[in-house]
């Protein structure tokens, strides 16, 4: 029966997707990459050095295991790892919209009883998906490894699979429409890396800035693409924040859902203008 | 009512979004196309074919003109689960294999698993492809590619079929084959739409051209009748002498093939019953008398020659 209901169109572009992504050597790369930690996780553990810290630290009467645990988990989810999963994932997403428009190829997909608005929504899915199955792939057997060894299960570490798929979300259709479109790889990767990570990283700290800038104008304009850009940086302090327990609360650093709604925002407008630029596109 | 209407269609791709000035593809393009037909689209390269089709087939937009498939507009994508389509210059993802592209152009087609499995093995025995479904695309050579985007065509067992070039790339018993299936799928009640630059191949396949030069049309007909002239015959009798051959040139300005054959351009028919009455009179057995056909390829020269003076 669920058989029968994904032999749809939308289904047939998501699959699509996951095979030419796994045709490519990233994805092949992210998981040699996340086997790697997975496989050198146990191994650290395992060290007599890294044995010994917890009761060493046991010696100070503040010491918590609980928090001492998590605080490990939490360095799996950190700015560096950040950095380096969703550049991967930039990477690799990046060819999905430009290979599917190659002269040639998109005659085959756009002369099919499916809706412009269907394929690209299809894409976005399997983008998504695909970086949820990764998340999973990576985060699970870290979380298993760490609670059997250690005895401590914080289930909430789990949040950080969900968290990180919706910051890839939130950068995926503006990938999506740069290569609509530049219908270059190379295009809409540079483009990408640029806005997101230098760009959203400076606007992400901005109350810092502002203790250095008095101009109310320039304020403005970084306010404006605050507001406007998704900001992956808050979203990680908000899974941070999620996992610690702090998210929320009267001790929490956020108390808005403000960086999930305007990034839910921006995915859906992206999504739109994408949409209708590929809907009046001649091809 | 036709399959395919088109009036007044015009394309104008403009250079940038904002720019005013364009390329006119298309020029007040009005088109019927009956169904159950093989219909040749002709042209030279930029002549606009490519461009009709693709707007037929949603792909462009026109600018201005009314376009139906099935008595609907074009932006009705549901419409393409009639159509099946043979791209030119068509690329296929290099990790796919012949299996993979058709299950996946099947699905996008809106067909389930149980309906299609059997269709594309027959559709991969028919082209010759079936020993190769389980091969990456990219060892195939360009005549397996073309066999397999012409089988993918009509996978969907579609009413309207569009093909840009089938036979490109394929060697002649293949070219045979393709000829052979279109006129299959012709007559299991399928409409083609065949675009093609090899003019003999028209001839043989289709029942009706439409030949277009600059975005205009330029001739639309039924290919018997482009391919036989009117006003002149060709005449098959027993050896004729020395002394009518010179009557027949002189006096009626006949082309002479042999001393058994030449064709005559004639004002009436009157003009033709006085030769015959001339040829019994020398005691020349008739064997035949029939219009003289010209090629395809001849009146397509002539036609955009003449077009070409005009504009």
């Amino acid at each position: 029966m669920l058989k029968t209901k994904m032999e749809t169109p939308f289904f047939a572009l998501v699959f699509n997707t996951f095979k030419e992504a796994f045709s490519k050597k990233v994805l092949l790369i992210i998981f040699i990459f996340f086997s790697l930690i997975i496989i050198l996780i146990p191994i650290i553990i395992n060290l007599d050095a890294v044995e010994v810290i917890p009761y060493m630290l046991q010696s100070d009467p503040s010491f918590d295991y609980n928090k001492f645990i998590m605080t490990v988990e939490l360095a799996f989810i950190s700015q560096i790892p950040l950095l380096i999963v969703m550049t991967i994932f930039i990477v690799m997403s990046s060819s999905f919209i430009p290979s599917m428009l190659q002269k040639g190829y998109v005659e085959f997909i756009l002369a099919r009883p499916v809706s412009r608005a269907t394929i690209i929504l299809s894409k976005f899915v399997a983008g998504v998906l695909i970086i949820f199955f990764a998340m999973c792939y990576i985060i699970i057997p870290v979380w298993l490894i760490i609670s059997i060894k250690t005895g401590v299960w914080h289930f909430q570490f789990l949040y950080s699979i969900l968290w990180y798929t919706f910051i890839f979300a939130s950068l995926y259709p503006l990938i999506i429409l740069t290569g609509l479109i530049t219908r270059s790889n190379t295009l809409t990767l540079i483009l990408n890396l640029i806005i997101f990570f230098p760009f959203s990283a400076v606007i992400s700290i901005k109350d810092t800035i502002y203790k250095f800038i008095s101009n109310k104008i320039i304020i403005f304009i970084i306010d404006f693409f605050y507001y406007l850009f998704p900001k992956p940086w808050d979203l990680r302090t908000m899974c941070e924040a999620t996992i610690n327990g702090t998210f929320n609360t009267s001790s929490g650093i956020f108390y808005s859902y403000q960086p999930i709604i305007t990034s839910v925002i921006f995915i859906i407008t992206m999504l739109s203008i994408s949409i209708y630029y590929f809907s009046n596109k001649d091809f | 009512m036709p399959l395919i209407e088109t009036d007044n269609l015009t394309k104008i791709f403009k250079s940038s979004t904002f720019s005013k000035t364009g390329i006119t593809a298309l020029r007040n393009l009005s088109l019927k196309i009956e169904q159950g037909i093989i219909f040749g689209l002709l042209g030279p390269n930029g002549a606009g074919k490519t461009t009709l089709v693709k707007i037929l087939l949603g792909m462009v937009h026109p600018t201005s003109g009314i376009v139906k498939v099935f008595n609907e507009n074009v932006t009705n994508y549901r419409i393409r689960k009639k159509i099946g389509y043979l791209p030119e210059d068509h690329r296929f993802p290099d990790y796919m294999n012949a299996n993979e592209i058709m299950s996946f152009f099947a699905l996008l087609s809106g067909l389930k698993k149980n309906d299609f499995d059997k269709v594309i093995r027959k559709n991969l025995e028919l082209v010759d492809m079936y020993n190769y479904r389980d091969m990456k695309v990219k060892k195939y050579s360009k005549g397996m590619l073309q066999r397999l985007a012409f089988a993918q065509s009509f996978i969907n067992n579609p009413e309207l079929i569009i093909l840009d070039e089938p036979t490109e790339g394929v060697d002649p018993i293949g070219r045979k084959a393709i000829r052979d299936i279109i006129l299959e799928l012709k007559k299991n009640g399928a409409t083609i739409l065949l675009n093609s630059h090899l003019l003999s191949e028209v001839e043989l396949v289709c029942d009706k051209v439409a030949i277009l030069n600059k975005g205009e049309l330029i001739k639309e007909g039924v290919v018997e009748d482009l391919l036989t002239s009117a006003d002149t015959f060709n005449i098959i009798c027993s050896d004729m002498n020395d002394e009518v051959i010179n009557h027949l040139l002189l006096q009626n300005k006949a082309t002479i093939k042999n001393k058994n054959e030449f064709s005559i351009k004639i004002k009436d028919y009157s003009e033709l019953n006085n030769i015959i009455d001339f040829l019994r009179k020398n005691r020349i057995l008739i064997h035949s008398v029939s219009k003289d056909k010209i090629s395809l390829e001849n009146i397509f020269i002539n036609l955009l020659e003449n077009s070409n003076v005009k504009n």
